[in-house]
């Protein structure tokens, strides 16, 4: 069983980082949609969920993001994926969710998302 | 190279246990012949299967009594896992396509587990044996 942890930093103009730390699966992703929701609570549409600490995802993570997506493209904001390993990018590919995020390798990158 | 390795695990009906079903089932494959993306790909599989058990045999309510067998066997043609549950029927196979970017319109959070598994399995079949247990077969054809 892994350690999972959700670290939420509030940036420049209205953006948030939510960095993802641990397995996002069927036992874990309640509390990153509970995040999400915090946030969108917040009126905090423009979010960066950082991946580079998530070793695995399953439909219930990417699930999450689906629902995320909606949310923030309603409101004016967008989700960005940064740094997914591998092992995340593939199973994003294989649902086509990388034709329908923003996926980028740097902060710098996801924060011009929002410009 | 294996040939007719099999094992087997009880798995407790928690979602926090999904962990060890896959590190389980990442050590049966590090023994096979299957190899790289494809590995990670049938995990990925098992963990929607059992996730989906976890999910529809209690109607989302952790009950010990539910048990959850997984069996796989593996040899030098196909990598085959075999769960039981005896919880609620449920036929997974029998849930309709998924159409992907519908899905993405609609935002919906769930479904995507069966997709996923269909994706990557070659063979999924199951049955609903006589003493009230689900019986989900899922290959993955070895083609090295």
């Amino acid at each position: 069983m892994s350690n999972f942890s959700i670290n939420v930093e509030h940036l420049e103009r209205s953006i948030s980082k939510v960095e993802v730390n641990g397995y996002l699966d069927a036992h874990t992703f309640d509390e990153f949609e509970s995040t999400l929701i915090d946030l969108f609570d917040e009126g905090q549409y423009k979010i960066i969920v950082d991946m580079k600490n998530v070793p695995y995802i399953s439909s219930a993570g990417a699930g999450v993001f689906i629902w995320a997506h909606g949310q923030a493209n309603n409101n004016g904001g967008d989700i960005v994926i940064l740094n997914p390993s591998a092992n995340v990018a593939e199973v994003l590919e294989l649902l086509g969710l990388d034709q329908v995020f923003k996926i980028v390798p740097k902060l710098e990158m996801g924060l011009k998302v929002f410009m | 190279m294996a040939e007719n390795y099999v094992r087997e695990m009880v798995v407790p009906n928690d979602t926090k246990y999904l962990s060890n079903v896959r590190e389980m089932v990442t050590s049966v494959l590090l023994t096979s012949t299957i190899e790289g993306k494809a590995r990670n790909m049938i995990v990925l599989a098992v963990d929607e299967a059992i996730a989906n058990i976890m999910e529809h045999a209690t109607d989302n309510k952790l009950d010990s009594d539910i048990k959850i067998e997984l069996c796989i066997k593996s040899d030098n043609e196909k990598f085959q896992i075999i769960i039981r549950d005896s919880g609620k029927r449920f036929d997974p196979t029998g849930i309709e396509e998924v159409d992907v970017k519908m899905h993405l319109k609609s935002n919906k959070k769930h479904g995507l587990g069966i997709f996923l598994i269909r994706q990557i399995m070659d063979e999924i079949n199951y049955t609903y044996k006589k003493d009230c247990v689900n019986e989900l077969s899922m290959i993955k054809y070895n083609n090295n």
